[in-house]
């Protein structure tokens, strides 16, 4: 009872082959999940299955017959919608007139029927979040806001394929559950749903089959049992037989480089109080959400402080601007490297070369021998895939495009390093590399200070970890010994 | 950058078809004192389309309106103050940039400071300076006249090149260089491209949206200055004509209208083709009726093989 | 009221208030009928620009050649009738048809094959001037009085130009209960999100076009109605004076947020400027500079006040 067969499907854009032959099949009341590093091809291919790009070769069966979709509306019409891991929202519309776009609910004389478009809106928001507003404008919405639009929009339509590009990015634990009803709920009426994701937890939880993509080609196919073979995973992905245990080498831990008093971006809250020190990983932890990713801002300079201090080497500073930390040697790799880490329409060598051109003792004139072995060096030593420093950094995978916007802070001076969410979308073998080049750079004797949204991420790895809540530390462990279950208890906040 | 050597190629080998097609209609086309005053002509447009390329370039829908302005601005109180004499023409020059540039700052901090859209920024200030040109004209009736110096820069000639074309080449070198070859260059490639990356790789992005602003008022006044002496006089609207025809000549000349890309090789090359092209219209003799349709289709074709060009 | 501040039309309307209260201060005899119905007929070319060009705005592009395509318009209709030999009606069908070829044409150009509108209409404005210029090369030509008068007219006590000018923007706000209304702002506000939602972008674009110079054409007619003549280079100014209002009435020049009225409202606003400077007796050269004043005055409410959503 297959519904949509993708058969050998090809796809190329300039030189570059997205997809070699990937093959998927998806069944009516089944959950897939479709596996892959960075640049395997996941999102090229659900792109192609919701009629938004044509494939180059290749054939799609839709109920046993040969189809191809000419637009996302065709795509549409025969029941296949996606859900985008990048919400594609209208911001000056309502969250009502969003759900309906394109497919709006006609009442008497033609003209859209408000109220039971509000009435059908507001029901299957509720499902997702309860008591959700959907008369705010699309623009006001908060990520995991919009991601929660997105999906409904796209269950809305009840579908026979649903596509569900990295839903859960963005979500909170109890969102990612009331999600889970919900594609159960669609799931036994009957509709076949692809869900792409990176968190292996949630795809042995949620899914019925595993596809795994690799280069463009399926590499493995098969049921979920009780729990996921995560090794079998990660080898399929990677292709390689796992990665070895990590073994941290032993680093020397100096002074203190940074102190936060009760740092906080609103005055009045209590704020941030922590130090970090040379050569240190410090790891923030928590619930998503609870400040991790502003207090990185604030101390980077980005944004204003509203209340508290911030020494660096023992002297008081209160920044304008991030430049004004960058020439104490704070250095923010950002959560967003598409729209905050990189030029995207650059070359790796005038992205990695930026931040030291700003600082030039030369300015009229740019030393461009020395500039060359300076990216060279750069990406030997964070081994970056690359086939040159001229290469548009668009082009590299999600992987590579992260250890450049680390690289380019290397020319700098780095007293204190700090990360948000470094590993975000990032395939397994990349992250292991990235966490390589930030240990390196701990022991040369940076202060690093590190949000991950995943807390396996931040276990075995830090020094120290930091449960924030609300914007303050309720919670600090030694990385060595602490387990998940004491970061998540402390991540409630202060015990009533 | 090669890109942008790719277009003034493309362009200029367009404009060498043009220049000979052009003989053919009216023989005498080809002549030197003919190519010395296209060369003249084109020396204002692209000067005035050099503002227009940093300004694009800075990025967030960048363009100024108000270079027509100010290079009225420039021409109008710079001849009030000369009175036909050489002998302040340094400091009123200077004079002349610094108030351009006040103008152009103004524009900058509207623009980076308030996030005013730059189109509308630019027009109010261009509606703001030419209203206060007009009362200035009618309460002060101030001296019009170009002194010596500015005609000889603007209307003659050292070894048969003209004075200005050479001042152009010159400041078109510096224009090369400082985007390509500084790190202020790059700076303000990198605020066009993404302020927030520029912001968080430690780049001042409001004070370089001002600076840029500011520079392109300076170019502007100053283009305006010496325009006077091309034309023997200032009057009102003396850079009206620019306006818009140094935003073509930036765009034809591959500067991206999004912001973050672009070169002044190929903008230069622009100029000197819209030039060529629109003195080859008015020989031929088609009426102003003919003139504009067949510049407007030329425009459009010229955009559809551009794009043609960009699919690739 | 709600709707009214999510439009972002209390700054235009605001300005509006003040600006016609120093009128009527300046002017004592603003409030009869007589003088209201003159105002708004010679407002009404300005305000239908600054409808269409507020549309088109929306939908997230720019036309520049609107200011050429009324002097197109008012000087085919006022040739039309030597030239072809037709009456009235036949005239103003066949300018209506030359309005929606013109709106189409910019909309092709932009939507299909994807070149850049500030650049592409301020080529189709040259067209358009060179077109005006082919059917009244001198200014000349007559349009029939009977338009002028039924112009000048009132219908139940109601200015003929007002009930145009209600009727068309009031067109609009009807179409903002169907579909095509509200993906004309969809489209501008997010045209990625339009087309994962299976809108055809294009399509509703070249619409949005046509629709506009529908109000163009209306515009054209007012103007035609007032000066019986034909005149290529009357149009001009409007261009930039359309640009002008939308940006007072509070219309984000990215697409996708505000409201026509507001455009209304701003083009209002400086035909109102024009009767205060001139009834506060300041001299008419003056009129260029406070014109840049009241924008930079609606800028600081549109830009320093409200604020600018992302996605």
């Amino acid at each position: 009872m297959s519904i949509l067969t993708a058969r050998g499907i090809v796809k190329r854009f300039g030189g570059v082959v997205a997809l070699n032959g990937a093959e998927l099949a998806l069944t009516a009341g089944r959950v897939v999940g479709l596996l892959g590093a960075n640049g395997s091809g996941k999102s090229t291919l659900s792109a192609i299955l919701a009629g938004e790009i044509a494939p180059d070769g290749g054939e799609l069966l839709f109920d046993g017959k040969p189809v191809t979709h000419r637009s996302p509306r065709a795509a549409r019409a025969r029941g296949i919608v996606i859900a985008h891991q990048h919400p594609s929202l209208a911001p000056d519309l309502p969250v009502w007139e969003n759900l309906f776009l394109g497919a709006e609910r006609r009442g008497r004389l033609g003209l859209i029927d408000r109220r039971a478009s509000r009435a059908v809106a507001a029901d299957a928001l509720a499902r997702l979040a309860p008591g959700f507003d959907v008369e705010r404008l699309a623009g006001d919405l908060s990520s995991a806001e919009q991601q929660l639009v997105e999906i409904a929009r796209a269950m809305l339509r009840k579908p026979r394929v649903l596509i569900l590009d990295e839903p859960t990015a963005s979500l909170a634990r109890a969102e990612v559950d009331r999600l889970f009803a919900e594609i159960r709920r669609l799931t036994q009426a009957g509709t076949a749903t692809i869900f792409i994701s990176h968190r292996l937890a949630e795809v042995a939880a949620i899914c019925d089959d595993v596809a795994v993509l690799r280069n463009g080609q399926t590499v493995g196919n098969w049921l979920v049992g009780a729990s996921l073979d995560h090794a079998r995973v990660l080898s399929l992905m990677t292709g390689e037989a796992g990665m070895a245990a990590r073994d941290r080498p032993a680093r020397d831990i100096g002074a203190v480089v940074l102190e936060a008093d009760g740092l906080t971006i609103a005055a009045g809250r209590e704020g941030a109080t922590f130090s970090l020190r040379r050569g240190e990983i410090v790891g923030l932890a928590g619930l998503q959400g609870q400040g991790q990713e502003e207090i990185l801002e604030t101390l980077a300079g980005w944004r204003r402080i509203g209340a508290g201090r911030l020494r660096i080497d023992s002297a008081d500073v209160a920044p304008r601007r991030p430049r004004d930390m960058i020439r104490r040697g704070v250095c923010l790799v950002p959560g967003d490297r598409h729209r905050q880490g990189l030029f995207i329409a650059q070359t790796v060598e005038e992205n990695l070369d930026y931040p030291a051109a700003g600082f030039r003792r030369r300015p009229w004139l740019l030393p461009f021998a020395a500039i060359r072995r300076e990216t060279l060096a750069t990406i030997a030593r964070l081994a970056i895939k690359t086939s040159g420093p001229r290469q548009p950094v668009g082009t590299l995978s999600g992987g590579n495009q992260q250890k450049v916007v680390i690289g380019k802070w290397l020319p700098m001076t780095i007293k204190v390093l700090l990360l948000s969410d470094p590993a975000k979308g990032v395939d397994v073998h990349a992250k292991g590399e990235i966490f390589a080049a930030v240990e390196s750079l701990a022991a040369a004797g940076a202060g690093v200070l590190l949000y991950a949204s995943d807390i396996q991420e931040l276990l075995g790895r830090c020094d120290r970890i930091l449960v924030i809540y609300d914007g303050a530390v309720v919670g600090a462990f030694a990385g060595e010994s602490v387990t998940e279950y004491e970061v998540l208890a402390a991540s409630f906040g202060r015990a009533a | 950058m090669t890109e942008s050597i790719r277009t003034a190629m493309l362009l200029l080998g367009l404009c060498a078809v043009l220049m000979i097609a052009g003989n053919f209609v009216t023989p005498g086309f080809l002549s030197f004192s003919q190519i010395g005053t296209q060369l003249q002509i084109s020396a204002f447009l692209g000067l005035f389309a050099l503002c227009q390329t940093f300004v694009l370039i800075v990025g967030g829908e960048g363009i100024d309106l108000s270079v027509g302005a100010t290079g009225s601005l420039g021409g109008i109180v710079g001849a009030a103050l000369l009175q036909g004499h050489d002998s302040a023409v340094l400091p009123i020059a200077l004079l002349m940039a610094l108030a351009g540039g006040a103008v152009g700052a103004v524009n900058g901090l509207g623009i980076a400071l308030f996030g005013v859209p730059p189109l509308v920024m630019t027009l109010a200030v261009a509606s703001i300076v030419n209203g206060a040109l007009i009362i200035f004209e009618s309460a002060v009736q101030p001296a019009i006249a170009a002194s010596p110096f500015l005609v000889q820069l603007a209307g003659r000639a050292t070894l048969g090149v003209p004075n200005i074309f050479l001042l152009w080449v010159v400041v078109g070198l510096a224009a090369v260089w400082f985007l390509s070859a500084t790190s202020w260059g790059r700076k303000i490639i990198g605020t066009g491209a993404n302020p927030q990356v520029a912001l968080l790789s430690g780049t001042h992005v409001t004070l370089v949206k001002v600076l840029v602003y500011a520079l392109s008022g300076l170019v502007a006044a100053l283009s305006g200055f010496c325009l006077i002496g091309y034309v023997g006089a200032a009057f009102l609207g003396l850079g009206d004509a620019y306006v818009l025809s140094s935003i073509v000549v930036a765009v034809i000349g591959g500067t991206s209208l999004a912001g973050g890309r672009g070169s002044y090789i190929g903008v230069a090359a622009a100029a000197v083709l819209i030039t060529v092209l629109t003195s080859l219209l008015t020989t031929m003799q088609i009426g102003e009726a003919g003139r504009q349709i067949v510049f407007g289709c030329i425009l459009i074709g010229f955009l559809l093989l551009n794009r043609r060009f960009e699919r690739r | 009221m709600k709707a009214i501040r999510r439009a972002g039309l209390l700054p235009s309307l605001g300005m509006l208030i003040a600006v016609f209260a120093i009128n009527a201060w300046l002017q004592p005899d603003l409030l009869t009928r007589g003088s209201l119905s003159s105002n708004i007929a010679t407002f009404a070319p300005t305000i239908l620009v600054s409808a269409a060009q507020a549309i088109i705005v929306l939908s997230g592009e720019l036309d520049l050649s609107v200011g050429a395509g009324v002097s197109m318009l008012n000087c085919a209709l006022a040739t039309l009738p030597e030239l072809a030999g037709w009456g009235i009606w036949p005239s103003a069908a066949a300018t209506l048809g030359i309005a929606l070829m013109a709106g189409a044409t910019n909309g092709v150009l932009v939507a299909y094959l994807r070149l850049p509108s500030l650049i592409v209409t301020f080529a189709t404005s040259a067209i358009w001037f060179g077109v005006a210029l082919i059917f009244r090369p001198q200014p000349g030509g007559s349009v029939s009085e009977s338009v002028g008068d039924f112009y000048a007219g009132s219908l139940g006590g109601v200015p003929i130009a007002l009930i145009l000018i209600l009727l068309a923007i009031g067109a609009w706000s009807a179409l903002q209960r169907y579909p095509l209304g509200r993906q004309i702002l969809a489209v501008g506000s997010n045209p990625i999100a339009a087309f994962h939602a299976g809108i055809d972008v294009r399509w509703v674009k070249l619409r949005g076009y046509c629709i506009a110079w529908c109000l163009v054409y209306l515009s054209s007619l007012a103007i035609s109605a007032q000066t019986l003549s034909g005149d290529a280079r009357l149009g001009l100014p409007y261009t930039l004076t359309s640009i002008a209002a939308v940006v007072i009435g509070g219309i984000s020049l990215a697409g996708g947020r505000g409201s026509v009225w507001g455009a209304a409202f701003g083009a209002i606003t400086l035909g109102l400027i024009a009767n205060v400077i001139y009834f506060a007796g300041i001299p008419s050269i003056y009129q260029e500079f406070f014109k840049g004043v009241v924008i930079c005055v609606a800028l600081s409410f549109t830009f320093i006040v409200g604020r600018r959503r992302t996605a």
